[in-house]
C-alpha cells in the first residue's frame, strides 16, 4: 500500500499550480511572521515567544488551510473528472480502496507542508520564551502540534469528499470553500436558534476538538468523527454505485 | 465455460432507463487469438467493453473472463487483462514513465521493473521523461498500450487503439499484435473503426449492430460467406447490362463507388473466361477483368445496413 499512496502524493504535487501555491504561502506566512516578530522586537523591546507565539501561528494558519482545501477537493476530483479514474478501475481494485488511497496521499501530503509552518511556531515559541504562566509548555506544544494537525486532516478530509461526490474540480473547490468559509456565519445564524446544534456543525465542533471554548471535548469529538464519516461514506458510496 | 473461451458473455444486457444499449448478447472469444468486434457508433461496442472490464453493471446476463465472473469477482477476472477503453487517458503534468509507475504501483508484482521494456516496445523509450501534455494522440494511444501491458495481460481489451496513429506507426501496431498473439499467446478483444486494419489482423470477428451481435465467426468465413463475383472495369454500364443479360447465375450488377463495375455471380474460372468472351463478342472496352469477393467493410456494410465507420465505397445499382 505505500507505494501507491507515494505514487498518490506524487500525483498531488504533479499539479504544480495548487501544490506550489499551498507551500508558497505557507512559507511566506511563515517568513512575515518572523520577520514582523523581529520587528516588534527592535521596536518595542518585546518578543513574540511562548504561548504568545502558539496562539499566533494558530489563528494564522487558517490562511494556508485555505489552499489545501484546493488542494484536497481538486485530488478528489482530478481522477474522475478527467477519466483516469476508470483506469485505476481496471486494475481490479475496489472504487472504495481507490479513494481511500486518495485520501491517505492527499492528506499525508498537506500535512507534510503544514510540517514546517508548525516547526516554525514550536520554535519561534523557544526561541522567543515567556516567562512563568506565559511560558509554552510540553503540553501546550503537543496541544498546538494537535491542532494544526487535526485542523488540516480535517478540512483535507472533507474537501477531499466533496470532490469525489461531486466529481468536478470546479465545483468541487467551491462547494468545499463554501463549507470552510460559510461554516462560521451558517453557525452563527443557527446557534440563535440553538447553541447546542451550532456547536456539532463541522467546522465549530473541529474548533472545540482543537480546545477553543469551554464545551464537552467528547461532544465535540463525536461530532467531528460523526462529520468525517458522513463525509467519507457519501464519498465511498458515490465511487462505488457509479460506472466508469 | 470452455477451456478455450477467455471471455464467455451469456444473455449480457444493460439498459440506460428505456434504451438498451447492450441486448442479450451471447458471446465467445477463444483464448490466443485475436478478436475484433465491430459495429456502427452506438451499436453498443464500447458498452460491452466495459461491462467486460467491470466498468459497468449488467441490467442482466453474465460475463465470464478467464472463467470467473467479472461482476462478482472483479479483482480476480482482470488480475491479467489490460484495456484501452475509450481513449487513454493519464496525468497529462507527469511524464510518460512517470505516469506507467502510478499504475504500476496499483499493480504491483513485477509491474514496476517492466516500464522500460514496454516504452521500448511502443517507440517511446526516447521519450519516457517527456510530460504526457506534449505527447500527440498517437504517442498517447502508444503509451496506453504501454499501460496495458503493464500486468503482464493474457487479455487485452482495446476500443479503438488505432485512433491518431499514422501510417507507420498502423502498420507497427499490427505486427505487435500479431506478435502478442502468436508467439506470446496473448488474446487480444479490439474493436476499430479501421475495418481494413482488422480484416489484416483478426482471426475471428463478431458484428454489432443496435446492441444485438448479428453475425460471430472466424474471419475467413465471414468473407467467404460473403458475395462473390466478377469485377470489371467498363464505362458502358448498359452494354455490360445487356451482354449478360441471360448469363447463366448472374444475379445483379452494381457501379462501386471506385467506377468499377461488380457482377454478382459465382466466380469460377470458366465463369470468368465465358464472361470475358461474351464482353469483348458485344463489341464492349473492357480494360481489366477479375474474380473479386467481399471485403470485411463491405461485408459489414452488408450486414449492417450501413456506410462503413471508415467511409467504404458507395454501392449503387
Amino acid at each position: 500500500m505505500i507505494p501507491i499512496i507515494l505514487q498518490e502524493m506524487r500525483k498531488v504535487a504533479g499539479r504544480r499550480g495548487s501544490f506550489w501555491s499551498a507551500i508558497g504561502v505557507t512559507l511566506a506566512l511563515i517568513a512575515t511572521i518572523v520577520v514582523a516578530s523581529i520587528i516588534v522586537r527592535q521596536v518595542q523591546d518585546d518578543t513574540t515567544g511562548g504561548k504568545e507565539a502558539l496562539d499566533l501561528y494558530t489563528g494564522l494558519i487558517f490562511v494556508p488551510l485555505v489552499l489545501f482545501v484546493l488542494v484536497a477537493s481538486l485530488g478528489g476530483a482530478w481522477d474522475f473528472a478527467n477519466g483516469t479514474f476508470r483506469y485505476l478501475v481496471v486494475t481490479g481494485r475496489p472504487p472504495w480502496q481507490l479513494v481511500a488511497t486518495t485520501m491517505a496521499g492527499v492528506i499525508l501530503t498537506s500535512l507534510t507542508v503544514t510540517a514546517p509552518y508548525v516547526l516554525a511556531g514550536i520554535i519561534q515559541a523557544l526561541v522567543f520564551p515567556r516567562d512563568g504562566t506565559e511560558a509554552a509548555s510540553g503540553g501546550d506544544l503537543a496541544a498546538f502540534v494537535w491542532w494544526c494537525f487535526a485542523l488540516v486532516t480535517f478540512w483535507s478530509f472533507v474537501a477531499l469528499s466533496v470532490g469525489v461526490t461531486l466529481r468536478s474540480s470546479g465545483a468541487g473547490i467551491a462547494v468545499a470553500l463554501v463549507l470552510f468559509f460559510g461554516g462560521f456565519p451558517i453557525a452563527a445564524l443557527v446557534a440563535l436558534l440553538s447553541e447546542t446544534v451550532a456547536e456539532l456543525l463541522p467546522n465549530i465542533a473541529i474548533l472545540r476538538v482543537g480546545g477553543e471554548g469551554d464545551q464537552s471535548l467528547t461532544l465535540a469529538l463525536v461530532a467531528t468523527i460523526s462529520w468525517l464519516i458522513a463525509f467519507g461514506a457519501t464519498a465511498i458510496v458515490r465511487a462505488e454505485r457509479s460506472e466508469y | 465455460m470452455s477451456d478455450e473461451a477467455i471471455i464467455e458473455v451469456r444473455g449480457l444486457t444493460k439498459a440506460f432507463g428505456r434504451r438498451i444499449a447492450v441486448n442479450n448478447v451471447n458471446l465467445t472469444v477463444p483464448r490466443g487469438t485475436c478478436f475484433g468486434f465491430l459495429g456502427p457508433n452506438g451499436a453498443g461496442k464500447t458498452t460491452m467493453m466495459r461491462m467486460l472490464l467491470g466498468l459497468a453493471r449488467p441490467t442482466s446476463g453474465v460475463a465470464l473472463v478467464r472463467g470467473i465472473d467479472v461482476r462478482s469477482a472483479r479483482q480476480a477476472a482482470l488480475a491479467r487483462v489490460g484495456a484501452i477503453v475509450e481513449e487513454p487517458r493519464f496525468y497529462p503534468y507527469l511524464s510518460g514513465r512517470a505516469n506507467l509507475e502510478i499504475w504500476a504501483a496499483y499493480w504491483g508484482g513485477p509491474a514496476p521493473a517492466r516500464i522500460p521494456g514496454l516504452l521500448d516496445r511502443v517507440g517511446l523509450g526516447g521519450r519516457g521523461a517527456d510530460k504526457v501534455k506534449n505527447y500527440s494522440q498517437g504517442m498517447r494511444q502508444r503509451l496506453g498500450l504501454a499501460r496495458a501491458l503493464l500486468n503482464d495481460p493474457e487479455l487485452l481489451i482495446l476500443d479503438e487503439p488505432t485512433n491518431g496513429l499514422d501510417v507507420q506507426a498502423m502498420q507497427e501496431f499490427r505486427q505487435m499484435v500479431r506478435e502478442m498473439v502468436e508467439r506470446e499467446g496473448r488474446t487480444v478483444f479490439i474493436s476499430s473503426h479501421q475495418l481494413h486494419e482488422l480484416e489484416r489482423i483478426c482471426d475471428s470477428v463478431a458484428i454489432v449492430n443496435q446492441g444485438t451481435v448479428v453475425i460471430e465467426g472466424p474471419m475467413q468465413a465471414l468473407i467467404a460467406d460473403g458475395e462473390q463475383g466478377i469485377t470489371l472495369d467498363c464505362e458502358d454500364e448498359d452494354g455490360v447490362r445487356r451482354a449478360v443479360t441471360a448469363f447463366p447465375g448472374v444475379r445483379d450488377i452494381q457501379r462501386k463507388a471506385d467506377g468499377s463495375l461488380f457482377i454478382n455471380v459465382p466466380p469460377t474460372r470458366e465463369t470468368l473466361i465465358a464472361l470475358n468472351r461474351a464482353l469483348v463478342g458485344a463489341g464492349l472496352p473492357v480494360a481489366q477483368i477479375s474474380r473479386s469477393q467481399q471485403s470485411l467493410e463491405e461485408r459489414y456494410m452488408a450486414i449492417t445496413g450501413e456506410s462503413g465507420p471508415s467511409g467504404p465505397g458507395e454501392v449503387t445499382k
